[in-house]
């Protein structure tokens, strides 16, 4: 359900603000991607979770190009590709917010850039798709605790 | 006229700079904060005839920062661009004197509709 509202949180990002086509989705899995980079937004509620937008440098770099409206050629230094890409995961988060009903009182944490592999403890469960937006290959993850139903 | 957009993100800022333009207010000056704290010295400094500003910023939430804005008798036309948007949001919002409150992502029909009233 989470995964849901976040791809059509993403799409609807894509139609308006990137004048690109709503993402295609590759393949899911239920693992966060290593070796990328990207933003994660906390989403502070009844069932807390993370939202997670990852992609190469290179696909990040294609994404906040659009979201910037770049022109062709136009430099782009690595705080505003970061600044970008952070800035669609708090809107994908806003999104979320609005579609599941779980989350409509949450309230959203600032963004955070990271680098590398991303750790969790146990507990969790993970919720990614790999999709392709434009000229950009991202995962959008999903990463919310386990539930434990008595 | 003179417009304050205030958000944390510079990405965003640029992007409603862009939207202003296409919306058709691109002959305003538009100037901008990157936190509560400066915009409260460039609405003393600067005087803008309205104030576009985030909700979820670090240190000052925008809502406190009409809350601030109000109770020392500023009475600048005030709107939200923000990711959330709940009933309860708004509410604040409206009760906090802000005019309008327009959800991320925007579009361009949505700045002219939220703003026709408040820019000229």
């Amino acid at each position: 359900m989470l995964g849901r509202a976040a791809l059509e949180s993403l799409a609807e990002i894509a139609t308006t603000s990137l004048g690109l086509y709503a993402p295609s989705v590759v393949s899911s899995s239920n693992s966060v991607p290593t070796g990328k980079q990207g933003a994660l937004v906390s989403l502070v509620g009844q069932g807390p979770a993370t939202l997670g937008l990852f992609g190469t440098g290179d696909s990040c770099t294609a994404l906040a190009r659009s979201f910037l409206g770049m022109a062709p050629g136009e430099a782009m230094t690595r705080e505003d590709m970061v600044d970008g890409v952070s800035e669609i995961a708090n809107i994908i988060a806003g999104g979320i917010k609005r579609r599941a009903s779980l989350f409509g009182s949450a309230r959203i944490g600032l963004p955070v850039f990271v680098m590398g592999d991303v750790l969790f403890l146990h507990g969790v469960e993970v919720s990614s798709m790999e999709l392709r937006l434009g000229e950009a290959a991202l995962t959008l993850s999903v990463i919310a605790k386990v539930v434990i139903y008595k | 006229m003179k417009i304050l957009v205030v958000d944390d993100s510079k990405a965003m800022r640029g992007m409603i700079r862009r939207t202003l333009r296409q919306a058709g207010f691109g002959s305003h000056q538009v100037i901008e904060a990157n936190s509560g704290e400066e915009a409260l010295k460039e609405i003393v400094q600067q005087a803008p005839d309205v104030v576009l500003c985030d909700w979820n910023m670090p240190v000052m939430t925008g809502i406190e920062l009409l809350q601030r804005l109000r109770s020392s008798g500023k009475q600048v036309p005030f709107g939200f661009v923000t990711s959330e948007s709940t009933d309860e949001m708004k509410k604040l919002a409206t009760q906090g004197g802000a005019s309008f409150f327009l959800s991320k992502p925007f579009t361009v029909e949505s700045f002219q509709t939220a703003l026709a009233g408040v820019i000229n």
